[in-house]
């Protein structure tokens, strides 16, 4: 198993074989597989005593089906959730919360194997990036302060998409709040009318994941 | 008296505990997995029974020995043979891991310590590098960087040396 300068490294490597193309991943999905308990396990005295009891051979059969070749609903979603982390800020820019610009550029991207009711939980996350944070300043907001407070909050909630879609985060997931908490979105910041977008985008995602592994 | 020192399934697990923990001891201290022979006398056995921990261990776990020989080659998440994968620990550079991912599992090994892994890109040989420690990735220099294998994971014992 090896290291390549980018995913498109990896495709160009000599011996790759598209039959496992599936596991041309992000470092970061590698270090949370490479996270299960049976590698966090290897330091205790007991270890193959409990490498060859139950609580192993769950652990084992769990690494294995996260790394079998996803249904082609599940790799739509990701392909979805790595849309919407790419969209273009600008589109956000003085949108109310009846615009639909958010939506048209997401559509401009979308992978066209997604399934309709998945695109519509979809289309409703990227609605929450715009509908929670209003576009026109509070009155006693300095306007150009409000506009980078916006800016940056769709940011996060893009970079937060962008990480629960190499993640492969399932519905019922813990690890986006951490996410979240590392990025800053804590104490105070929780109060702010953003955090609640990026909570809405946040069950959407995992709403997305339940269905897509229910289809 | 020890188990029947022929029949490796009739091997008590508490052998095989203390046989497992210190390989992995000397390996995370040293850089060097133990010969049987310094194994027997890290645990008080004789060598003949210490050579049957290790090929037991080895059976039971994603190891392997160097083929006609007891010398063992790879003992997860390191290797004892040199990889690309070159391991540093608190910025000593005297590990290598088994393979890339089994690279990220060494902080597990090491709480609290800082791991870098430095290797070179398969297509192009340009420099990567990751640190981590414990739950964090401190850095990940390309960030792009991307991780692939094209061998089943978790399968036979023949796939084992993954590419």
């Amino acid at each position: 198993m090896n290291l390549f300068r980018s995913e498109e490294d990896a495709r160009n490597w000599e011996e790759y074989d598209h039959r496992m193309s599936h596991l041309v991943r992000p470092v970061e999905w590698w270090a949370d597989t490479f996270s299960a308990p049976m590698f966090r396990e290897r330091g205790r005295s007991d270890f193959i005593s409990w490498l060859t009891g139950p609580e192993a051979s769950g652990t084992f059969a769990e690494l294995r089906e996260r790394m079998s070749p996803p249904r082609p609903d599940v790799r739509a979603t990701t392909a979805a959730a790595s849309a919407l982390s790419k969209v273009d800020l600008s589109v956000v820019d003085g949108a109310s919360a009846d615009d639909r610009s958010v939506e048209r550029s997401l559509m401009t991207v979308w992978p066209a194997a997604v399934q309709v009711e998945i695109a519509r939980h979809w289309r409703n996350t990227a609605r929450a990036m715009i509908v929670a944070i209003p576009a026109e300043p509070l009155p006693d907001v300095d306007q150009q302060l409000w506009t980078e407070t916006r800016r940056s909050a769709v940011r996060d909630v893009q970079a937060a998409t962008g990480w629960l879609a190499r993640a492969d985060v399932r519905a019922g997931d813990v690890r986006l709040t951490h996410r979240l908490a590392q990025m800053g979105w804590q104490g105070e910041v929780a109060d702010q009318p953003a955090w609640t977008a990026m909570e809405q985008s946040a069950r959407a995602i995992l709403k997305c994941q339940a269905l897509a592994e229910l289809t | 008296m020890a188990a029947d020192l022929t029949e490796p399934e009739q091997i008590p697990l508490t052998e095989l505990d203390a046989a497992f923990a210190a390989i992995m001891s000397e390996i995370v201290d040293t850089g060097v997995a133990p010969h049987y022979a310094e194994l027997a006398v890290t645990l008080g056995i004789t060598p003949i029974r210490a050579k049957a921990l290790v090929k037991r261990v080895i059976d039971l776990t994603p190891g392997w020995l160097h083929p006609g020989t007891d010398y063992i080659a790879s003992f997860p998440p390191f290797n004892n043979q040199p990889t690309q994968y070159r391991v540093s620990i608190d910025g000593e550079q005297r590990w290598f891991a088994q393979c890339a991912f089994e690279a990220l599992a060494i902080r597990w090994l090491v709480p609290g310590q800082t791991v870098t892994v430095d290797a070179p890109c398969l297509l192009g040989g340009d420099p990567l590098r990751i640190v981590m420690r414990d739950e964090e990735i401190l850095l990940m220099d390309p960030p792009e960087m991307a991780g692939y294998t094209r061998s089943v994971v978790g399968g036979d014992a023949a796939t084992r040396p993954f590419r």
